[in-house]
């Protein structure tokens, strides 16, 4: 799975993956963004996940989403998701995780 | 009634008789009735000869009275010689031989004045010589009051008559003979009667000649040609005289003649006056036919003949006639129904003996001599027979080489079943019920390619042999064109062409044909005029397909043909068919018609196409009973399936296998045709399954994970089996989703959501196994 992580402004971090978010990846994909958080020298706090090229996400991908959400809102960060397809967007709202990430 | 050849000769020998005998009875008849007056007539004369004889004798009689009385009153005239007188009146008498005597005799003192009575009297003794009785002279024999003597006078004194005619009396001297006297009057020259002349005649003579007459009837008519003679026997006679009203004598052999004689007629009980008139009288019981013959002295004769002995000859030819008759009436049915046993019944009886031997293949030579007409149909029957045998060879021959032909046909259309058994993609199964000809419908199927099958269904126009070739040239030239990489349409174009190149006999062929893509659904449907098929899809009911129709094969040669393309779905059934099928009867020669076999396929709830195909026949079966199929029933079913590769994964249950798994589920989704959302959904319980499998189920050593996914009618069936630990997701509680994020834990979701996304969810532990099965439904 490719994953590019960006900076930028000052806390800002864009995540752009392809490929499925599940059991195989989602757990490489939820370490990489935690690790590049701790390794950043300025603190992240607005996280935006570009789900453009995402085509599959799981619940394994789920749990990721929501320890990352947990993760940042204890440092009083902000997770986004952009780019999201209907059918993907539905996941989430089966969870009911529609209810406190922000889509973009 | 008269159903047999011998009853119908019967009845026509029992007609013939009644004809004969009524023209018999008209014979007998006009027979009869015209011999009757010819018998009458004969009697008649006979009896008039009779009556002539007697009457000869009354003329002598009464002429030799008149000689004596000339002679006496000569003799009182002249010198009244004695001795002269007597010679004279002697041979008066002996000239005279059938009177038995007379004599002369004069009133009282006319020739003597001394003596009283004066008489010649002559007869004829018992040697037969006549001589004169002197004792008439004698004072002893008064004649003057005899009562011949009285009644003669007077009559003569009287009525002025020639001859008289006394009453019969017996003669008293002696001889006791019936007599009857006749006298003439003897005059002086003044005319003054002085006496009278005397004839006897003896009666008894004559009573004599009725008794023995004889009537010999030899022949009534000459279309007899018996002969019989038969002497009346019970005739009787009178003799009388009406005048006077006096009986002479009568041979009634019932009254006494003696006492009767000169009593009044009225004495006899059969006698009236009428009698000459009459043709029968009836009397003692008896029929008599009168004959009545008057004499010159105003005598009658009357004889009565019984009527049964004169006719007797003419009932007696009768008789013989009805005899012979009789003979007849046995002979002629006899003779009839013994010529018909010969000469009819047994030809027949032996034609219908060797019918029958013929009948069961004996083989019989058929010989009959007579009679010639039987001999003949004979020899034509025995031609018949011979000619029948070599039809009958000739159209076995025919008929085996129809039945090798029919067994070609039908052998070269694939019969075994199922014709490919590795290909779990489709169900296939044809049947073709050929009718008694051999016909032209025909099916086939086959790959192109490898993913490319083709079925199809042809009805080839006409029958019998011809019929049949040019149905395996279409069956060969589409099988072998089909091979080729054409398209669907460039393939049928093709075949078009090539079936109107080979076709010179104007032969047609409607088809119908599905090419199916059996990795994708994909089908081209080729309909050539050929009845609609029957289509059912996503488990709906069956529906004839509304294929736009092109011409049959074979008729122009560039033609363009529509291609009807749609893709088929597992489960999807094609049922097509001939029109045998549509158009077979009933015995009210009733179409089996679409509607029901719309109806029937409708009711069956079975999928499998062989099954389909048995329970449509016996529908037809059962409407058409025993009438005769006429054309051939044929069908095929296709049943598609849908690609089901790898529809099973089973691998060791392991993270490294996860990846194999979900592109398992990618393709087998892909086959099953799942549209993508399904598919998501399919994707994310099939992961979370997978993976609680992988890490909860099998703890202390890795196990198996078998996963199947399938389509079953509007059902996706997701279905998992491990040899793991006992785990019921259904137990799990439900996490709270409506919890803040921050409260919220990190496990738990996957079976939320499994059971969010699915339609149903079933789980049992069987034999050591979980097994979890998730239905979706589309």
């Amino acid at each position: 799975m490719e994953i590019v992580l960006k900076r930028f402004g000052i806390d800002g971090l864009n995540v752009k993956a392809s490929g499925r978010l599940d059991l195989d990846n989602a757990v490489e994909y939820g370490t990489k963004i935690k690790d590049f958080i701790e390794d950043s020298d300025e603190t992240v706090t607005n996280v935006t996940l570009d789900f453009s090229e995402i085509t599959f996400i799981s619940s394994f991908g789920l749990k990721v989403i929501l320890e990352l959400y947990k993760e940042l809102k204890t440092q009083e960060g902000v997770l986004k998701i952009k780019n999201i397809s209907e059918q993907l967007k539905n996941s989430f709202k089966m969870v009911g995780f529609d209810k406190f990430l922000i889509f973009e | 009634m008269f159903k047999t050849l011998k009853s119908k000769i019967l009845a026509i020998a029992i007609t013939l008789l009644a004809v004969i005998t009524i023209l018999f009875m008209v014979y007998a008849y006009v027979f009869e009735s015209k011999t009757k007056p010819l018998v009458l007539d004969y009697y008649s004369r006979h009896i008039e000869v009779l009556k002539d004889g007697i009457n000869n004798d009354i003329i002598k009689i009464e002429s030799n009275s008149k000689d004596l009385a000339l002679i006496g009153s000569l003799f009182y005239k002249t010198d009244k010689s004695v001795d002269l007188t007597k010679e004279v009146i002697k041979k008066i008498f002996y000239n005279y031989p059938d009177s038995l005597g007379g004599g002369i005799w004069f009133e009282p003192y006319m020739i003597n004045k001394s003596q009283k009575r004066f008489c010649f009297y002559a007869f004829r003794n018992a040697d037969g010589e006549v001589v004169i009785d002197e004792s008439f002279n004698s004072e002893n024999y008064d004649y003057l009051n005899q009562s011949w003597y009285k009644e003669i006078f007077s009559q003569i004194k009287n009525k002025g008559i020639d001859v008289a005619w006394s009453l019969p009396y017996y003669e008293n001297q002696g001889s006791n003979t019936l007599m009857i006297t006749a006298g003439s009057g003897i005059y002086d020259d003044r005319g003054n009667l002085i006496g009278i002349s005397t004839v006897d005649w003896e009666i008894n003579s004559i009573e004599e000649q009725i008794r023995n007459m004889t009537f010999v009837l030899k022949r009534v008519s000459p279309q007899s040609s018996f002969s019989s003679g038969k002497y009346i026997k019970n005739h009787f006679a009178l003799l009388a005289n009406p005048q006077d009203d006096y009986i002479i004598v009568t041979t009634d052999p019932d009254l006494d003649s003696r006492s009767l004689v000169g009593k009044e007629l009225k004495n006899i009980p059969w006698y009236n006056e009428e009698l000459i008139k009459i043709t029968f009288m009836h009397y003692r019981g008896k029929d008599y036919v009168p004959f009545v013959k008057k004499f010159t002295n105003g005598m009658n004769l009357i004889i009565c003949i019984p009527r049964n002995e004169m006719f007797y000859t003419l009932a007696h030819a009768l008789r013989e006639m009805i005899l012979i008759l009789l003979l007849f009436s046995l002979l002629i049915p006899a003779f009839l129904y013994l010529s018909l046993n010969k000469y009819v019944m047994n030809p027949i009886n032996i034609l219908t003996d060797i019918a029958n031997k013929i009948g069961k293949g004996e083989d019989v030579e058929i010989k009959i001599e007579k009679p010639e007409e039987f001999a003949q149909l004979a020899s034509t029957y025995d031609k018949m027979t011979k000619d029948i045998k070599t039809i009958t060879k000739e159209q076995a021959k025919l008929n085996s080489e129809l039945s090798i032909a029919k067994l070609i046909q039908s052998s070269s259309l694939p019969s075994v079943f199922p014709p490919f058994p590795n290909n779990s993609e489709f169900d296939i199964f044809a049947s073709m019920e050929a009718a008694k000809e051999v016909g032209g419908d025909f099916y086939d199927f086959f790959f192109i390619d490898e993913a490319k099958f083709m079925f199809l269904i042809a009805d080839v126009s006409g029958k019998g042999i011809p019929a049949a070739l040019f149905m395996m040239t279409v069956k060969t030239l589409i099988s072998n064109l089909a091979q080729m990489d054409y398209s669907p349409k460039e393939l049928i174009e093709i075949i078009n062409k090539k079936i109107c190149e080979n076709n010179k006999q104007g032969f047609f062929v409607t088809m119908l044909a599905g090419i199916v893509d059996i990795t994708t659904g994909k089908t081209s449907f080729i309909n050539c005029g050929h009845n609609l098929p029957l289509i059912k899809r996503n488990n709906g009911s069956y529906e004839y397909l509304q294929l736009n129709s092109n011409i049959p094969l074979g008729v122009f040669e560039n033609m363009e043909y529509e291609i009807y393309e749609t893709t088929l779905n597992s489960g999807d059934i094609i049922y097509t068919y001939t029109d045998g099928i549509t158009e077979a009867i009933n015995f009210d020669n009733e179409m089996y018609g679409e509607t029901r076999l719309y109806d029937c396929i409708n009711s069956i709830e079975e999928t499998e196409p062989d099954i389909i195909d048995e329970k449509i026949r016996a529908s037809i079966q059962e409407y058409t009973e025993s009438v005769e199929q006429s054309d051939d029933i044929t069908m095929l079913i296709f049943k598609y399936n849908g690609n089901p590769t790898a529809t099973i994964f089973k691998e060791t249950a392991v993270k490294e296998n996860y990846n194999k798994f979900y592109n398992w589920i990618q393709s087998t989704c892909k086959n099953l045709y799942i549209d993508e959302d399904l598919v998501n959904k399919l994707e994310m319980c099939g992961e979370e399954i997978f993976a609680n499998i992988t890490f909860y189920a099998y703890p202390e050593k890795n196990g198996i994970i078998q996963a199947e996914l399938k389509r079953v009618n509007n059902d996706i069936i997701f279905e998992f089996k491990d040899e793991g630990v006992e785990y019921n997701i259904l137990e799990k509680p439900d996490p709270d989703i409506t919890l803040p994020p921050e409260d919220r834990p990190i496990g738990g979701l996957g079976i939320f959501m499994i059971k969010e996304m699915t339609d149903a969810i079933f789980y049992k532990r069987e034999n050591g196994k979980n097994i979890l099965t998730l239905i979706f439904r589309i």
